[in-house]
């Protein structure tokens, strides 16, 4: 066979193989993962989709177990109390498996509304996926509380039923680690970002840089590199003799880890090396160079809870779900609870009633309240912290912190020697 | 600032380290096909199966990872004899049919292996930390892991070019590689040789898995554009080549890094497909290649 036959065949399973991804939602009937059975008067029934299959998967390993386990702790406890009915509804979530596929999700939502007749929707999370969701819910005028979707130009677009919980929104997402920061001594003077070319990381640099600038840091270096990076060379070559305090990383977990290794092959030693997605899988797929490792967490284990219907410790410990591990998990979360909560208030199933409370009211979750902006986004901060020890501790601010940011870091060299 | 002569040969050291690494792998994919004629589109996806196995054998038991080598290995032999098996059915079918029936066998399999490595080992991210200490010559920092790997992979190369020189295996495999109906009618059993270049690709897969986490990582989903990669090399080496797989490695990975150095690393990765277009109209066969 010639080359260029070769060349051939294999464009034509580049193109099958994204084509599968696109049309899978359309050629295969989906499988509905988590349903409960109706019991009268009637339930409230939500729906969502969540990426069980394609490359966000590991992300949302547990949710399914999660989804089920909520909506058994809800029910065990009566359901929700609606007005309208004048007594308790049991809850229902219906999810579809978005496959990781934008195109899919969108099509699943409409399904879930003109198939399903679901009352409200949940969830979808990933900026991409959100982009997407949104537009039938917005269509159709069914509120929507998505969960991990953060890009800020999904809720520039003036929807009206749209609503996110990504939490950390990218505005306030440092917002406690850069006063934390500054506080130690030797003071800061420079830092270093790194960004993985992707909505949300984007978004995050952007705050940063100018979280960066009002606290009076010089930024030395401002890279963004494709997504998937295998040798972050090229970028670090550039960065070593800059010598920065910190190097501040947005991105996800594979390319932290690929950036950490290689900072420890060219022996770059930055006071404070903190990464927007320093959690337990880069802390584990580091091994000993994860020790020092920053991060940011959503929820503080032992932390007062103001949750309704769960208990949310409990509820991560009945699914076997580790939030340092599935870090994006509390935002899912807070969208189911927050919905719950919007229902039980305008005390109807009366969808642009719920949704005039949505927009209006702060409601409870793990992380503390959460009220939505104009323009449907809720904007909550995280936790800084790092891996000491094999512990993620937190480091600020002062009265949320679990332990103090050891500062300097050691050097790679000492790490390793343990 | 540093000279921009430590700038150079940092990322020489880088681009060649790792395209040792990416040459290793894509000469599985090149021998499979150049004996087969069949594009193994699921050759990335056994890098990142034999990745995770890797990994987990040094995250339980702490083994030196080149004491892994050599478990993973005879390990993929046997699993490079059984995916041969998936093609025996339709060994005998229409070239048209057989070019279909291994495309979908292939892409089918990449699938399910995601699928179930996702199943079995979950959505972790792997790895083999083990790092040791850099030596400093002057203001360059050589990275004694990726060195160590350079050497393994020029090790193997030897041997593997000595193996495919001298033995009768080897042999074989070039005779079958260069014309099959010429080679079966000297004698030689294509099948089994067909099969044990099966085996031998697979190996190459597992010993250049365990190198390649020692410096990067895998996970489920992420085998295709290792397969994409290793592509661009064969085509741009010559199909059955193993100078022409380590030269190509070299030339694609030292591209990269000083593309992702001058022009930005979003750059990085349009190269590869910028080389194949260049070679596969100046030179279709390849470096190393023949028609």
């Amino acid at each position: 066979m010639k080359m260029t036959t070769l060349y051939g065949i294999f464009l034509i399973v580049v193109i099958v193989v994204g084509g599968v991804g696109f049309y899978a939602g359309t050629a295969f009937a989906p499988e509905k993962i988590v349903e409960k059975e109706v019991k009268p008067p009637r339930t409230i029934k939500l729906g969502t989709t969540m990426s069980v299959t394609g490359k966000y998967s590991p992300s949302v390993e547990r949710w399914t177990a999660l989804t089920k386990e909520f909506v058994k702790m809800v029910n065990e406890r009566g359901g929700i109390y609606v007005a309208e009915y004048k007594t308790r509804l049991p809850i229902e979530i219906v999810v579809y498996d978005d496959k990781s596929v934008p195109e899919t999700s969108a099509e699943m939502i409409e399904r879930l509304i003109t198939v399903d007749k679901v009352d409200f929707l949940v969830g979808p999370d990933w900026s991409p996926i959100g982009f997407a969701a949104s537009v039938p819910a917005e269509k159709n005028k069914v509120p929507i509380v998505m969960a991990n979707v953060l890009s800020l130009d999904i809720y520039k677009r003036g929807y009206k039923w749209i609503f996110g919980t990504p939490i950390p929104c990218a505005e306030r997402w440092e917002e406690y680690y850069f006063p934390m920061i500054m506080a130690q001594t030797p003071k800061p003077k420079t830092i270093a970002f790194m960004t993985e070319d992707l909505l949300y990381c984007q978004d995050v640099r952007k705050f940063s840089k100018l979280f960066a600038e009002q606290y009076g840091l010089t930024i030395v270096a401002d890279e963004v590199f494709p997504s998937g990076i295998k040798d972050a060379t090229a970028m670090l070559v550039k960065i070593k003799p800059l010598n920065p305090d910190i190097v501040h990383i947005c991105a996800y977990e594979e390319a932290t880890i690929v950036i950490a290794r290689q900072m420890k092959e060219l022996d770059i030693n930055p006071k404070d090396f903190h990464s927007i997605m320093g959690t337990g899988k880069a802390y584990e797929g580091l091994g000993k160079l994860g020790e020092y490792l920053g991060g940011t967490t959503q929820w503080i284990p032992g932390s007062p809870q103001l949750v309704p219907y769960i208990d949310y410790a409990e509820l991560l410990k009945r699914a076997d779900c580790d939030v340092f591990k599935y870090t994006w998990t509390t935002s899912r979360m807070s969208s189911y609870l927050i919905m719950l909560q919007a229902i039980e208030n305008a005390g109807t199933l009366d969808r642009a009633k719920v949704r005039d409370v949505l927009a209006t009211m702060t409601f409870n979750t793990p992380i503390g309240h959460v009220k939505f902006k104009d323009d449907g986004l809720a904007r909550n901060p995280a936790f800084p912290g790092q891996w000491i020890k094999g512990k993620f501790v937190v480091v600020g601010p002062e009265a949320a912190a679990t332990g103090k940011l050891v500062y300097p870091r050691p050097t790679w060299a000492q790490i390793e020697k343990g | 600032m540093l000279p921009s002569s430590f700038i150079f040969f940092q990322l020489l050291l880088g681009g060649l380290l790792l395209g040792g690494i990416y040459a290793l792998v894509a000469f599985g994919l090149s021998t499979i096909y150049g004996v087969a004629k069949l594009f193994n589109f699921a050759h990335g996806t056994f890098l990142v199966m034999a990745g995770i196995i890797a990994s987990y054998i040094y995250f339980s038991f702490e083994v030196n990872p080149f004491i892994i080598m050599l478990m993973v290995a005879p390990l993929f032999l046997v699993v490079g004899f059984i995916f041969f098996g998936f093609f025996k059915p339709i060994s005998g079918r229409s070239p048209l049919e057989f070019v279909v029936g291994t495309v979908l066998i292939t892409v089918g399999l990449m699938f399910v292996m995601d699928d179930v490595s996702l199943m079995l080992v979950g959505g972790r991210i792997w790895s083999i930390p083990y790092s040791l200490p850099s030596i400093p010559i002057g203001e360059l920092m050589v990275s004694s892991t990726r060195l160590w790997g350079l050497i393994a992979v020029v090790v193997i190369t030897i041997l593997l070019s000595l193996y495919i020189r001298r033995s009768y295996v080897g042999k074989a495999i070039r005779a079958a590689t260069q014309d099959r109906e010429a080679a079966m009618l000297t004698g030689v059993d294509v099948s089994k040789t067909t099969m044990f270049a099966f085996g031998i690709a697979m190996v190459l897969v597992a010993i250049g898995s365990v190198l390649y986490c020692m410096v990067l990582t895998v996970a489920p989903f992420g085998g295709f554009p290792m397969t994409v990669k290793c592509f661009t090399i064969v085509v741009l080496g010559g199909i059955g080549s193993i100078i022409g797989s380590l030269v190509g490695g070299i030339i694609l990975g030292t591209s990269e890094a000083f593309v992702g150095y001058y022009f930005g690393l979003p750059w990085s990765e349009a190269v590869s497909i910028i080389i194949l277009l260049i070679v596969l109209v100046i030179r279709p066969q390849g470096l190393f290649g023949f028609r």
